[in-house]
């Protein structure tokens, strides 16, 4: 059983640093900034009355990201 | 400050007229205010999408006014008191990146399908069992979510007002009732974007107020860095108990949090009432800005308990919010925030009811029971079986005081099924292969592994992340192996239902333009 929940529970990540981890968050965070980076204009405008820079769904979605890695580089 | 004075207050303070005059005029307005949109309410679609004419920013409040709830207030204030700011990871690393996931990966498929409901696309993607099974698992989590709402209704109404709960059960379902019933979806979006404001200013008053009483954010903060160090850390040990890094961050940041985001009615409904592809992604994108700040009017106030009242027992880490209500607000300004938290409790019942009255409508009795009723039937039906969904939750409330929290119950039993719909929804939209023997075998298996987790350790005894975790992982084995056995979909079936497949051929985008213009039926 014990074996089992140590396995479940992921113990065995227990010799990772934490301050790994936390870059490890903020990459991924990133990731999915640059992911969204990469949708195409065509596609992030498909609807929309205009094209004006606000409306770039791109630009939301990194500024989203970005508070998020400052949020977790800060307190992770 | 005696650090044993929050039960005591608790018990003795107590909300004066003004501040009951000001609860009892927002009571009398909302429903008002809600009754307006009733005329504009002729179809199903009406009731069910709102006509799918909802801009981006009225989709974004509401998305926001649905997702936090009063168990958000007391139950994170809570969880922060007695945990930390890890308590936020469900509005961070919970939230964020999984709107931008389904802002930008599901909805357009949602949108551009024209359909009522995510099992409704599922069942287009992989076959009528998946659709029949994700109708009744959401349906019954929804359900169970309005009795667990009905029960933070009645246990804040009998702690701050001091009424017995049947009293917080019939304002509740009086209020969401009058409004919900007869507008629809429409109407609980307007009161939504109202009820968010009223929730911001109550909340952000509070946690200014509780700030200044500690001498500023400095103060606070140097208070906490020097008794509860530990509380200031988003990511806990691999030991920590009971929100470890592994759990939050793979458990909620990759699958719980998406599954929460992108598969759940309740918060992709109003998506699909968008005018437009654009609002209807625009919509759930900006709705990641609010929700990163609503730590802020949750999370901020269980720690300010903490610096000031220190004693108060772990378990009774739910009392920390009213604690700090009654203890900093003079008369009048206890009523706006008592506001506040109605506000949130009541934007995110009226939600789930239509949702839950969406599902059953559409996914249930108009697939399997009355499939050829006219929209003035299905209307009539959607307006009873919200009714309906109100009288049940207050009869399963009680059942939510078996749990440790309020916040963990519902956690608990969305568990048990989240892993493997993202697992299907995902492989669904990203993989062309998945088949819908592969996908009801996922779905099916997924669900098998959250059962045996929670047989084998109990349903307290094993941190719901884990659960959807290993689920989701078990789901997507399933799904591929299945498939992978399975002879392949044609093409025909997944068009504009799979990624790479919708944004090619001007045929399927033409076809597909007419089919949401069509309402999806």
């Amino acid at each position: 059983m014990e074996t089992l929940e140590y396995i479940i529970e992921l113990r065995w990540l227990e010799a990772l640093p934490l301050s790994w981890v936390k870059y490890a968050v903020a990459i991924l965070f990133v990731a999915l900034a640059a992911w969204a980076q990469l949708r195409k204009s065509d596609f992030i405008f498909e609807g929309a009355p205009t094209r004006r820079r606000w409306r770039d769904l791109r630009l939301w979605a990194l500024a989203a990201m970005a508070a998020q890695v400052v949020i977790y580089v800060l307190l992770g | 400050m005696d650090p044993n004075a929050a039960a005591e207050t608790a018990d003795t303070l107590a909300i004066h007229g003004i501040d009951l005059a000001i609860v009892l005029i927002y009571l009398a307005a909302l429903p008002a205010f809600g009754l307006y949109f009733r005329r504009y309410v002729k179809t199903g679609q009406d009731f069910f999408l709102a006509g799918r004419m909802l801009p981006w920013w009225i989709i974004s409040f509401s998305i926001i006014g649905s997702n936090v709830g009063a168990t958000d207030y007391v139950g994170g204030a809570g969880g922060a008191y007695r945990f930390g700011i890890v308590q936020a990871s469900f509005e961070w690393i919970g939230a964020a990146p999984a709107i931008v996931l389904s802002a930008l990966l599901f909805v357009p498929y949602y949108w551009k399908a024209g359909v009522y409901t995510v099992p409704e696309f599922l069942g287009r993607r992989y076959n009528e069992s998946v659709r029949g099974i994700q109708t009744i698992l959401w349906a019954l989590f929804l359900i169970f979510h309005i009795g667990l709402l009905f029960w933070a209704s009645a246990l804040m109404v009998e702690e701050y007002l001091g009424f017995p709960k049947v009293v917080g059960f019939a304002v509740t379902a009086i209020v969401v009732g009058i409004y919900t019933i007869t507008g629809g979806l429409a109407a609980i979006a307007m009161t939504d974007v109202v009820q968010l404001l009223i929730m911001f200013v109550g909340g952000v008053f509070l946690t200014v107020l509780g700030l200044w009483h500690l001498g500023g954010p400095s103060g606070f903060i140097e208070t906490l860095q020097s008794h509860h160090q530990s509380h200031l850390h988003l990511l806990q040990p691999v030991d920590a108990e009971p929100y470890p890094w592994p759990a939050v961050v793979l458990g909620l940041g990759f699958v719980a949090a998406p599954a929460w985001w992108c598969c759940n009615q309740a918060m992709v409904q109003r998506v699909l009432g968008a005018r437009s592809e654009w609002d209807a992604k625009a919509g759930m994108l900006f709705a990641a800005f609010p929700k990163m700040l609503i730590p802020i009017m949750t999370v901020v106030p269980g720690l300010m308990a903490l610096a000031m009242a220190p004693g108060i027992p772990p378990e009774e880490g739910d009392t920390a919010y009213p604690w700090l209500i009654k203890t900093l607000l003079p008369t009048g300004l206890a009523g706006l925030v008592f506001a506040a938290i109605l506000a949130a409790l009541l934007s995110s019942v009226d939600s789930i009811l239509n949702s839950t009255s969406t599902l059953l409508t559409k996914d249930l009795y108009q697939k399997y029971l009355v499939p050829d009723g006219s929209d003035r039937h299905y209307l009539a039906v959607g307006r009873v079986i919200t009714a309906a969904g109100i009288v049940v939750g207050i009869i399963i409330a009680p059942l939510i005081a078996h749990f440790r929290g309020i916040f963990v119950a519902g956690a608990t039993m969305l568990a048990f099924f989240q892993g493997p719909t993202f697992a299907i929804a995902i492989l669904g939209i990203y993989w062309r292969r998945a088949t819908g023997w592969g996908g009801l075998a996922g779905l099916l298996g997924g669900v098998g592994i959250s059962s045996a987790l929670f047989g084998i350790f109990g349903l307290e005894g094993i941190a719901f992340f884990y659960v959807a975790w290993w689920s989701f992982l078990g789901s997507l084995a399933f799904t591929v192996v299945v498939s992978l056995l399975t002879p392949p979909e044609p093409v025909e079936k997944l068009e504009g239902l799979v990624y790479g497949l919708v944004m090619k051929d001007p045929e399927i985008q033409d076809r597909l333009a007419q089919r949401s213009r069509g309402g999806g039926e």
